[in-house]
């Protein structure tokens, strides 16, 4: 449990929850390690990054595609996510097909999908720890 | 060191080549692992090693026989149905 009586804590309501979710969206984990659950924070940070970089390196960066429906649960991994689709699209012009691009695309979005769990999850302790320290 | 950099970056540009075989379902269970792992950090109140590893332990236990036992079952219904 955080210590409610110092950092983030004396934001107010709204701020420390946007605050929380966005921070959770950009980086993995982040959120949980802003309302004080290390543990937790770690094993997103370390759970997620894993099977981003896995897909990825099964599909290469081709499998971030804006013109999937794919992209847009791989958005929710990070808003980084966009620059590699630059990168790709500007740069790279890698191209990928068949069982590779399955797995990457199931590998990454799974991914995005679990980091949106997460960011509604620091976000909704951020708002139970929030709660409990204004009926106190 | 810039060639190891060089080669690590040039592993994100061209796909591993993974045919369509039956060991290739095997990639699910690490995405399994991942997803039991990252449900039970969110999950667990109190947090202890112990309790954490037993906890998605069962969880991945559980996804990878519901998997197996939906993929059965599809087989059978293909079976009977077509043949």
């Amino acid at each position: 449990m955080a210590d409610k009586s110092s950092g983030v804590f004396r934001l107010g309501s709204l701020p420390l929850l946007f605050l929380v979710g966005f921070a959770g969206w950009w980086v993995p984990g982040l959120g949980h390690l802003i309302i004080g659950k290390k543990a937790s924070a770690a094993i997103i940070f370390g759970s997620i990054l894993s099977a981003i970089f896995v897909g990825l390196w099964i599909s290469s960066i081709a499998v971030i595609d804006t013109h999937e429906p794919w992209y847009w649960a791989q958005l929710f991994n990070s808003p980084l996510i966009a620059l590699l689709s630059y990168l790709n699209g500007e740069v790279c012009h890698c191209s990928v097909f068949g069982r590779p691009r399955e797995i990457g695309q199931i590998y990454t979005g799974v991914a995005g999908m679990l980091n949106l769990l997460c960011v509604v999850n620091a976000v909704y302790l951020a708002h139970k720890m929030h709660s409990a320290k204004e009926s106190e | 060191m810039i060639m190891h950099v060089t080669s690590i970056l040039a592993s994100f540009v061209s796909p591993v080549d993974i045919g369509t075989t039956p060991q290739s379902l095997l990639l699910a269970l690490p995405l399994i692992a991942v997803i039991a792992v990252v449900y039970k950090a969110t999950k667990l109140e109190e947090f202890t090693f112990a309790s954490f590893v037993k906890e998605s332990a069962i969880l991945f236990g559980s996804i990878s026989v519901f998997m197996i036992l939906a993929a059965v079952g599809l087989y059978l219904v293909m079976q009977f149905t077509v043949g």
